[in-house]
């Protein structure tokens, strides 16, 4: 089970990047959590669609620098929930 | 742009170059400047502080909160996310709304409102002057002809 979290900064997530991981990391972490609790050993994939949210535009934005960052970054969290 | 900045580059260059680097196409080095402005932020990384972390203001607006109205996002908005001139963010909606142009055309008109309102600064003239005079100098004593320079425009 993909547990995707769309951690949106500014608006769904503190508007600094740090802080949108902050968010993102319990986000995914509790749905693990859940996941685990429903049906113990269930394989669980550490997802993300987590980006900013343009606050001129207030879209989502997939093409912005940010979300290759954030990939980046939630990546490296995945390796260490491993 | 991205490998060698992430590689560590100091000096990236070829922006607006087309063609092999024969040409130098206007509309090309502003899109490039929009690509050289997103490697440029991705190079900066992530600040990490307590303030970037924002943990207090997580735990203010809690499960199911939003971040629209802190103190926090007003502070920081203007200077920690990307903008683009170029690449239009907006729906698809506004985009066909305001002409459906696309990137080529968005970009010309960009070059061809730097062209018409930008200033720039000149040198002080005893400056440029002084500078005339080095190159001229250089010119005489290396016997270098002035060729006729022969002006290529495209029509943006």
């Amino acid at each position: 089970m993909n547990i995707l979290s769309m951690a949106m900064a500014g608006g769904t997530a503190p508007v600094t990047l740090a802080g949108t991981l902050v968010t993102h990391n319990a986000e995914v972490l509790s749905g693990i959590v859940l996941s685990q609790l429903t049906n113990k050993g269930t394989p669980n994939v550490y997802g993300s669609s987590t980006t900013i949210m343009d606050l001129r535009s207030a879209s989502a934005t997939i093409g912005c620098p940010e979300l290759g960052m954030l990939s980046a970054d939630v990546c490296k969290l995945a390796g260490s929930v491993l | 742009m991205m490998l060698p900045a992430l590689a560590g580059a100091n000096m990236i260059y070829g922006l607006g170059m087309i063609e092999l680097g024969m040409t130098l196409d206007f509309a090309q080095l502003v899109v490039d400047n929009e690509i050289a402005k997103m490697v440029r932020k991705v190079v900066g990384g992530i600040c990490v502080t307590d303030e970037t972390l924002a943990v207090d203001v997580i735990r203010k607006v809690g499960a199911g909160g939003h971040f629209l109205m802190e103190e926090h996002t007003f502070k920081h908005m203007k200077t920690v996310q990307s903008q683009s001139q170029l690449f239009d963010r907006t729906p698809r909606e506004n985009w066909s709304d305001n002409g459906s142009k696309d990137i080529v055309t968005r970009a010309r008109e960009q070059v061809r409102y730097i062209l018409e309102h930008h200033k720039p600064e000149h040198l002080p003239a005893p400056v440029a002057q002084q500078l005339r005079e080095i190159i001229e100098a250089a010119e005489q004593e290396w016997e270098i002809h002035k060729p006729k320079t022969r002006q290529r425009r495209r029509n943006l």
